[in-house]
């Protein structure tokens, strides 16, 4: 029994160091399957400028930090996920639906499968290689969090804009009210002189 | 960092130099919540007189356009390139070189091609071939042109709602293209047929009833005046003057409408109030022109006009010598562009020139309009101000050039020079995110609405990223700018791409610096109402 767990473990190290060994061509086929949701398609990762194209920068980086912690079993870690949050904060303004905004995570589940394709035919191997898997699916759940995290943002933002408006008005109405005396003063579209007279 | 990714090779190689995967001559019709303006009210349009006042929205099928809009559609056209020499150059002049195509905020926002200014300016290009080149006429499709066609008006009323005319693209363009003008003549020829945003056209119809886009009527200014004047004393104990209307001041001063009224704006009033009060400058504020700011120009040429002109005719009215304008960002892009032709020569007034250190402002020679932030520095440069920069230590302060004043009027150095001499901690942004190649706010233009807010908040991304960076790096909590629009709007920016940092305007810490004659008293709070960092330093003079 204890053999057979050693076993295991063996495998996955063994995968991990396979998948180690394999970063940068994993990483840039991600980066290459993610730029292609994207309408402009990889001319739009051309420019890797962290401030005139924050969203190349960001994805091309931070998904490359993402994979370290998938390959060191880190993806609850608080460095994943600043990563996811770097990277869903642009798509979940863009034209994306809730699952399009996180589905670039799954992407790498096809990476990994095609540079493993020889390991992959092993029986022993490839049951290893769902539990590796698996560590995606929970990342993919963190990004449903963050992707969540950011519209609530949105939501949160729009009100506070609303809220600015209304204690603005609200400010002026107060002094209106202290120097006038308590009388009814319409603010939208301008304020009704008949109702504010000395 | 980035060649550890993938090299340029690398990434080269899987280059499909097939062009983008969205055909871009295809109309794009799908308008989601929170990318769109609201249409304008028809009420407020007949206020206008404007064309076609009606009920209707961008995801209806139906835009109960009138019937023969085609036709007045390519006649505005035909009028407009026989008009403006330079709309037809622009249309005929770009050889597609790509120099553009990643410069606009909304494109690296969103990543949406349609949003390159190239691809922009290609929706009304394509049409223009068609219809006004010998080659499309004839062959159409095959000489890049396009039928004029229900949906690609849809098109154009969604794209050219999403440039804020900021002029960053054109700043890159070998041939001096400016894009922002076609967005122009696209959102003129929309107006013609009843295509247009609240957001423009409410505005648009205050000013015309009230003096101002917000609406407030002469008395509720006078009132508002009254209460920044109160908001002064509070926190210098000084009684400052604000004159109104009054007859033959030397100085008329027109400020953007949400400086009197909205926050963080106000707290820029309250200096500009202090600083006049300390110069004793003979000016005078106006209840009919109480706007800088010129919703016209997003709009259309006649609109900016009828709006420019009020500042001028009141200044006839007043008999003031010159104009001296706040912090307003599209306010000088008309008066520095576009004033002069339209309803100049202004020469009833005088070249500009400062009472206080004699300076003649000879750049506005011919609008006799001198911008805020010359008169200060000026002043600063010329030791007329007594400062204490430790009075904004609360501060670590960034600065976010305007697109207009940077772009439209070459307003660089001097909001840089009165910053750091009225603070100690200025932290620039990023070269290729300031100056000239500052990215806009993303809600300019008329675009500052909150149903619009994820369209916003995309088209804010370069310059909120930027923000981030000083904020990391060097504890930044404070983002000035010059413009009532960022003012506005940068706060959401700040808060969804930066996190925790305020949105504040120069004479807002001009005021804080300001040391005044008459106080009796050491300040203990700044202009927001907030206690001073370092009560006890405040009252040691540093000029």
């Amino acid at each position: 029994m204890l053999y057979v767990a050693w076993q295991g473990i063996q495998r996955i190290v063994m995968l991990e160091t396979i998948l180690a060994q394999k970063k940068k061509a994993i990483v840039g086929k991600w980066l290459e399957l993610i730029a292609d949701s994207y309408p402009a398609g990889s001319e739009f990762f051309v420019d890797k400028d962290q401030f005139t194209n924050p969203v190349g920068y960001i994805l091309s980086s931070e998904i490359e930090i993402l994979y370290d912690e998938f390959l060191h079993d880190q993806i609850d870690s608080e460095r994943a996920i600043i990563s996811l949050e770097e990277i869903i904060r642009s798509r979940a303004v863009q034209d994306r639906t809730p699952g399009e905004s996180v589905n670039f995570v799954f992407l790498l589940k096809d990476v990994i499968r095609n540079e493993l394709k020889s390991q992959a035919k092993n029986k022993e191997f490839a049951a290893e290689l769902a539990k590796l898997e698996g560590r995606i699916d929970n990342l993919a759940c963190q990004a449903f969090n963050v992707y969540t995290g950011c519209r609530e943002r949105i939501n949160q933002i729009r009100i506070n804009e609303i809220k600015r408006d209304r204690d603005n008005a609200n400010r002026l109405l107060e002094r209106f009210a202290r120097k006038y005396g308590d009388q009814t003063v319409e603010v939208a579209g301008g304020y009704d002189r008949s109702e504010v007279t000395e | 960092m980035s060649d550890e990714v993938t090299s340029r090779e690398e990434l080269l190689k899987t280059i499909d130099y097939v062009p983008a995967q969205q055909d871009l001559y295809k109309p794009n019709l799908e308008f989601r919540p929170g990318t769109w303006n609201y249409p304008a009210n028809p009420k407020k349009m007949e206020h206008l007189e404007l064309p076609y006042p009606r009920e209707w929205s961008p995801p209806d099928l139906d835009w109960k356009l009138p019937e023969n809009w085609k036709e007045i559609i390519l006649k505005g056209m035909e009028e407009r390139l026989n008009r403006y020499r330079s709309l037809r150059v622009y249309l005929d002049i770009c050889v597609r070189c790509g120099a553009c195509a990643d410069k606009c905020h909304f494109y690296l926002g969103s990543g949406d091609p349609k949003n390159m200014p190239v691809a922009r300016t290609e929706l009304m290009r394509s049409v223009y071939r068609r219809y006004f080149t010998v080659g499309g006429k004839l062959l159409g499709g095959a000489a890049g042109g396009r039928e004029l066609t229900e949906d690609v008006l849809k098109e154009w009323f969604y794209y050219y709602y999403q440039c804020t005319e900021c002029r960053r693209c054109s700043v890159f363009c070998p041939y001096g293209i400016d894009t922002c003008e076609i967005t122009m003549m696209g959102r003129e020829l929309l107006n013609l047929v009843g295509l247009n945003i609240n957001w423009i056209v409410e505005p648009l119809s205050n000013c015309f009833r009230t003096g101002n886009h917000l609406g407030i009527q002469p008395h509720a200014f006078a009132d508002t005046i009254e209460f920044a004047v109160e908001d002064v004393e509070d926190v210098t104990g000084i009684k400052v003057d604000a004159p109104m209307n009054r007859k033959g001041a030397e100085i008329l001063f027109v400020v953007p409408s949400a400086d009197y009224f909205a926050e963080p704006h106000w707290y820029t009033f309250l200096g500009y109030l202090m600083l006049f009060h300390e110069l004793g400058l003979d000016y005078t504020l106006s209840t009919y022109a109480s706007e800088g700011g010129n919703f016209g120009l997003f709009h259309s040429a006649e609109m900016m006009k009828r709006l420019n002109n009020k500042i001028y005719a009141e200044a006839e009215r007043l008999g003031v010598k010159w104009i001296l304008g706040g912090e307003c960002g599209h306010m000088w892009r008309v008066i520095h562009q576009y004033m002069d032709t339209i309803n100049g020569p202004a020469d009833f007034l005088e070249v500009p020139k400062s009472p206080i250190t004699g300076t003649v402002f000879e750049n506005a020679k011919a609008t006799k309009m001198t911008h805020i932030a010359e008169f200060t520095a000026d002043l600063i440069k010329n030791n007329k101000l007594k400062l204490d920069p430790s009075r904004n230590d609360q501060w670590k302060i960034t600065y976010h050039d305007s697109c207009n004043p940077a772009r439209a009027m070459g307003l660089l150095e001097e909001p840089r020079y009165i910053i750091n001499n009225v603070a100690n901690n200025f932290y620039e942004m990023p070269e290729n995110t300031i100056r000239e190649k500052t990215f806009c706010c993303g809600s300019g233009s008329g675009l500052g609405t909150d149903e619009n807010l994820e369209m916003r908040l995309r088209g804010g991304l370069p310059r909120g990223n930027a923000v981030k960076y000083v904020k990391d790096r060097y504890g930044v909590n404070i983002l000035t700018c010059m413009c009532a629009i960022d003012k506005a709007t940068l706060p959401a920016v700040c808060d969804y791409w930066a996190g925790d940092v305020a949105v504040g305007g120069i004479h807002e810490l001009v005021g804080n610096a300001l040391i005044m004659k008459d106080e009796q008293k050491p300040r203990t709070v700044d202009v927001r109402g907030d206690p001073l960092p370092s009560v006890e330093g405040s009252e040691e003079g540093d000029e």
